[in-house]
């Protein structure tokens, strides 16, 4: 909302400086977004006398204007309009001035002629005026330089407030916020006026009482051709309404001055008495901007007794509203109950001013106050003929009462108020204070309980009167969740390996999710209402969106990828949803230029990796061979599947060259696990070391195909030697003879010093449990 | 010696050899086991016991003077030789060094632990909540109820799912946490996490994360809540920073308050950041209204509370210097290379 600096000050008996006013604002919960200037653009506009008229001797349609400035000044202006004739009175804009409309002016050849800035129109400075032709011929006896800025009454501030919905609830109003400006800066109100006395007339008939409680109409005849006072027009213009008819400017400037929206009808059009009730499903109606509405049981509309005439405060029809040639209007002022406006607003998206005021709370008081506010501006504009027929139908709704406890307002904000400043601060506020209760201002639908009270007691003091204090409170371990903990040290150990941590969106395209395919995941979840394609689902694992990264920064830069992120991924069972937890790890596998030298990445990187990762968390999980073919993405001679706890929970691997071409790294290591949300298992019970010297035999095998290390490890693991603690290849190369792999087996003893004979004994037993798999030692 | 040959010749010997050959074999001459010094020893039998005492101490001393110029000379040639290998390993350490291949956690990961780091030594639990929650909890538990106008103040992602949502705050946790609790006292949880809204430009990204706070026990006022935030705005931000509340409005909340600090790029003096108000605002919060607390299994009448929220992304933002929130959710390697310094900063 914007809030003009001297419209407050029509009901305030003095203004304080715009800093002041900035703070008062801040201090009632609205917050100033924004400061401007209204009209100093009009500073340079200046009242000129036109001395002579004569053709432009090249252009039949343009004339020579000579006009009389300040001080005697004449300039020459060349002017295509119709008007503007010796003795007149224009507006003139010299170069540099810059219009509403965004121009700014400047010397102009107009056929050989320069012509310094323009004479302007009403138009051209964004007003209305009654005047015979283009431009503004000014009536008034203001001496010649006289500035536009000074005619409407000189340079505006302007706040821009942000509306929180409560607020919006009732101080969508220059008249409210200055009632809370005068209560906390103490300055008196301007009175308002009497309230409206309305007639009996019988215009109007309520059907559906329940959306709407009072309704009232006043007809007034106007005079065709008028135009608003140009104060009203200033200060509509200002908060950035055009000026469109001084009927609609006067239910504007009512609007916002009240906080009561009001709807101008051409009595020509209406087919008394006017009916409000709730539109009949099916039911057609063509708003004032052209839009056809197809209204259903749940709208409340304005009706007459052959048609719809407006969706109720919300905006009119297009066939009802005023018109250059309106003689008469019936000017409606009601009270409608905000959440049903606010539900059809909702569901037409016809989000009007109107709307926003009638669908959050208005004050019915106001329907007394309109009337005569607006019939003074009709008045004000020599528009107003005379006031015709009135009715109200309706009653206004009762008062409402809350608890007043100020103990209890005192424990909520942790102050020492006593009770006769928390009284006085409400009754300032508007309340009055009856034993233990406080009537509510009719205006304030927001306010339900004490709690409301004790803000309205602190927006009084400001909150800056609240002392700041650390909470007293019994003394309890602060916990973390096992769970969390789980996926930091997780995030802690793959980082400390040397991959970069990113986070993702959780949303992805379907495609894109279907790439990655394994069987772990569950259905989509899919988002109905996504902001972009690529964001239709969210994610199934945590591989495509991590792999987005990797596309994001090849397409961008040639740099090595080492990458994870641990996240959540979501998947479906019918309704049910399901939030698991995943690990992804990225490594591009290329040699990098570079000295020294580094070595170069391997998928041996990441299964050692997955094996660290499951040493420090403590996971029962392990690498094997795919149970069926290794999912189409990973390359199948570079890949395992991951288990833990006996179950598939991802992989580990190189993917297929092909995908990684799809993402600019031709190979790329991949591991992925979906891992449970346990504690961490992992607690260290280190022995004493042996004192013992441990004895090294490296055996050189010759493996066969299809026989791996591990077959070979597991056979050694098999046999259970107390004495051989490690077992750890050494060297591998294929000759001739086929493939060798060198295993290095240590022995050691806590309690003796091992013998040759201990050893060989072993390594005996080791190459024969090998045997059977065809393993023997290379000659 | 031999008529010819002076020990002093024999010295000079020595000390002129030029290679571990030379040496040897003048080693060898002399002192071998076939050298002349050697032979000379071996017949000293054949003397005369006056003569063989001559004789004797005169071969000793020659032995012993050969001995030493020997060892000496071996000495010098061995750290001829190892000053030769050395400089011949000489590495150009000018050269960049291999640095370890350490990764970096996000930042946003980074501040997300040091706020929590500061709210628990504040005495606060860790609680969480799913991303897609049910509407229920996301509205109507927190006093949103279905066409309640503060539905507007969130856009909201909605999935084919019925009565579920992508979370818009990490609040639902509040009702979660006082329900987990069943009515115990205190309550006194955070809640960090993903939440989601349909907004997209420099200060507003669609997932985001936020931490969520609040204490729920008898006698908790507005007044905890502003120095509970204030000592954590000072632990975060540093010890001179301005911090002022405003009213807002939550549903959730009653009274509502927002809090600012003074603008880092002013000081509080005004510039374009801070639209010339010296301050930009850090968190929303407020005393929990009543509603809140009955859904959550406590009664108003008897415990009160304060809850709070704040973005980490606008925490990060302030304390990086950042001016553009997308580029954190853009994983650009490079961008989050440069994150490398200020390890020290993440919990203090």
């Amino acid at each position: 909302m914007i809030l003009s600096h001297r419209w407050l000050g029509r009901h305030l008996k003095e203004m304080p400086a715009p800093d002041v006013v900035v703070q008062g604002l801040e201090q009632l919960g609205l917050e100033v977004v924004g400061q401007s200037l209204y009209g100093d653009i009009f500073d340079t506009v200046e009242l000129v006398e036109v001395v002579s008229r004569t053709p432009h001797p090249d252009a039949d349609h343009l004339s020579l204007v000579d006009v009389r400035r300040e001080g005697d000044k004449v300039t020459r202006i060349v002017t295509g309009a119709n008007n503007g004739f010796a003795g007149e009175r224009l507006w003139y804009a010299p170069p540099g001035t810059t219009l509403p409309d965004g121009r700014t002016l400047d010397v102009r050849d107009l056929r050989g002629i320069a012509s310094p800035g323009m004479l302007l129109s009403p138009e051209e400075l964004g007003y209305a005026a009654e005047s015979s032709g283009d431009l503004w011929v000014w009536a008034g006896d203001e001496p010649l330089g006289t500035r536009f800025s000074a005619v409407i009454g000189g340079i505006d501030t302007l706040y821009e407030v942000e509306l929180t919905p409560n607020i919006a609830q009732y101080l969508q109003s220059v008249r409210k916020v200055a009632e809370e400006l005068s209560a906390i800066w103490d300055i008196p109100l301007v009175p308002v006026t009497e309230a409206f006395a309305y007639q009996r007339a019988s215009l109007a008939v309520v059907e559906a009482e329940e959306r709407c409680s009072l309704y009232g109409v006043v007809e007034m005849r106007i005079r065709p051709g008028g135009v608003s006072p140009l104060w009203v027009q200033t200060f509509l213009r200002a908060v950035g309404h055009r000026i469109i008819h001084p009927a609609v400017d006067v239910t504007n400037f009512v609007m916002w001055d009240l906080g009561e929206p009001l709807h101008a009808f051409d009595a020509r059009r209406v087919d008394a008495p006017i009916v409000v009730r709730m539109a009949r499903d099916g039911e057609r109606l063509t708003l004032l901007d052209g839009t056809e509405l197809e209204l259903d049981g749940e709208d409340l509309v304005i009706a007459d007794q052959h048609k719809v005439l407006a969706l109720a405060g919300i905006m009119g029809g297009k066939d009802s509203g005023v018109a250059d040639d309106t003689e008469e209007i019936v000017l409606e002022c009601a009270h409608f109950e905000a959440p049903g406006i606010f539900k059809s607003y909702k569901k037409h998206n016809l989000v009007t001013d109107a709307a926003l005021h009638f669908g959050k709370g208005t004050d019915p008081l106001a329907v007394f106050q309109a009337p005569v506010l607006a019939a003074s501006l009709l008045r004000d504009g020599r528009v107003l003929h005379a006031v015709g027929g009135s009715t109200l139908v309706g009653t206004v709704p009762p008062e409402r009462l809350v608890a007043y406890d100020p103990a209890r307002i005192r424990a909520l904000m942790g102050t020492d108020w006593d009770d006769r400043a928390i009284r006085a601060a409400l009754e300032k506020m508007g309340y009055q204070l009856v034993g233990e209760s406080a009537v509510v201002p009719r205006h304030r639908h927001d306010v339900e309980s004490v709690y409301d009270l004790a803000e309205d007691v602190g927006r009084y003091f400001g909150l800056d009167s609240i002392p700041r204090k650390l909470p007293v409170q019994t003394a309890a371990m602060a916990e973390r969740q096992p769970a969390e903990s789980l996926d930091e040290v997780l995030r802690d150990a793959v980082a400390g390996a040397g991959y970069q941590e990113v986070i993702t969106r959780t949303f992805t395209a379907p495609e894109l999710d279907e790439r990655f395919e394994t069987g772990l995941a569950g259905a989509a979840v899919a988002v109905t209402n996504p902001l972009r394609e690529e964001e239709r689902i969210m994610r199934r694992h945590l591989l495509p969106s991590v792999m987005e990264v990797v596309r994001y920064n090849r397409s961008r830069h040639d740099l090595p990828i080492r990458i994870f992120e641990v996240g959540r991924v979501f998947g479906r069972d019918g309704d049910q949803v399901r939030e698991e937890r995943e690990l992804a790890v990225v490594l591009s596998l290329e040699p990098r230029a570079g000295y020294p030298p580094q070595e170069e990445p391997s998928v041996y990187d990441l299964t050692g990796l997955f094996d660290y990762l499951c040493e420090r968390l403590g996971w029962n999980a392990e690498r094997r061979p795919f149970s069926g073919s290794a999912p189409p993405f990973l390359h199948p001679g570079r890949s395992q599947a991951l288990m833990m706890d006996g179950r598939e929970a991802g992989y580990v691997g190189e993917l297929r060259p092909r995908i990684g071409d799809l993402y600019r790294v031709r190979r790329l290591g991949v591991l992925v696990l979906r891992y449970p949300s346990l504690e961490i298992g992992a607690v260290s019970h280190p022995g004493r070391p042996s004192r013992f010297q441990a004895v090294d035999r490296d055996l050189s095998l010759v493996i066969p195909e299809g026989v791996n290390y591990q077959g070979i490890r597991d056979a050694i693991r098999q046999l259970e030697i107390p004495e051989l603690r490690h077992t750890t290849p050494v060297d591998r190369f294929e000759g001739d003879f086929g493939t060798s792999l060198t295993v290095r087996l240590t022995f050691q003893s806590d309690q003796r010093t091992l013998t040759d004979e201990d050893v060989e004994g072993a390594v005996s037993r080791i190459l024969a449990v090998l045997e059977p798999l065809g393993v023997g030692l290379r000659q | 010696m031999t008529e010819s040959t002076s020990l002093a010749s024999v010295l000079e010997d020595i000390a002129r050899a030029d290679s571990e050959t030379a040496l040897q074999d003048l080693r060898l001459k002399w002192v071998g086991k076939k050298g002349w010094i050697t032979q000379q020893m071996k017949e000293l039998g054949a003397l005369s016991p006056e003569d063989r005492r001559v004789r004797g101490a005169e071969l000793n001393e020659w032995r012993q003077a050969v001995l030493e110029a020997l060892a000496e000379k071996e000495a010098v040639m061995r750290d001829e030789a190892e000053r030769r290998t050395l400089a011949s390993e000489s590495l150009d350490l000018t050269l960049p060094g291999r640095r370890p291949a350490v990764g970096l956690l996000h930042p946003l990961t980074r501040m997300r632990r040091r706020i929590e780091d500061v709210l628990v030594r504040l005495g606060f639990s860790l609680a969480y909540g799913p991303q897609i929650e049910s509407e229920w909890y996301n509205f109507e538990a927190l006093n949103m109820p279905v066409d309640h106008p503060a539905r507007d103040m969130q856009d909201s992602f909605f999935v084919d799912v019925p009565g579920l949502v992508l979370r818009t705050h990490t609040s639902p946790v509040q009702i979660r946490a006082m329900q987990q609790h069943h009515g115990r006292l205190p309550v006194k949880v955070i809640a960090p996490g993903m939440t989601y809204r349909r907004d997209d430009d420099a200060t507003h990204v669609p997932m985001f994360q936020q931490v969520e706070g609040l204490v729920v026990d008898t006698h908790i006022s507005l007044a905890d809540l502003t120095g509970t935030l204030t000592a954590m705005v000072r632990e975060l931000l540093g010890p001179e920073v301005g911090t002022r509340f405003r009213p807002s409005y939550f549903p959730f909340t009653e009274p509502s308050v927002e809090m600012d600090v003074t603008c880092a790029v002013c000081q509080g003096s005004g510039c374009r950041v801070c639209k010339d108000t010296g301050w930009v605002e850090i968190l929303g919060s407020g005393i929990v209204h009543p509603v809140v607390l009955k859904n959550g299994g406590y009664d108003p009448e008897r415990v009160s509370g304060f809850a709070f929220g704040m973005g980490i992304e606008r925490v990060a933002m302030r304390i990086f210097g950042l001016d553009d929130l997308r580029l954190l959710y853009q994983n650009d390697l490079r961008y989050l290379e440069r994150f490398q310094s200020g390890g020290g900063l993440d919990i203090q």
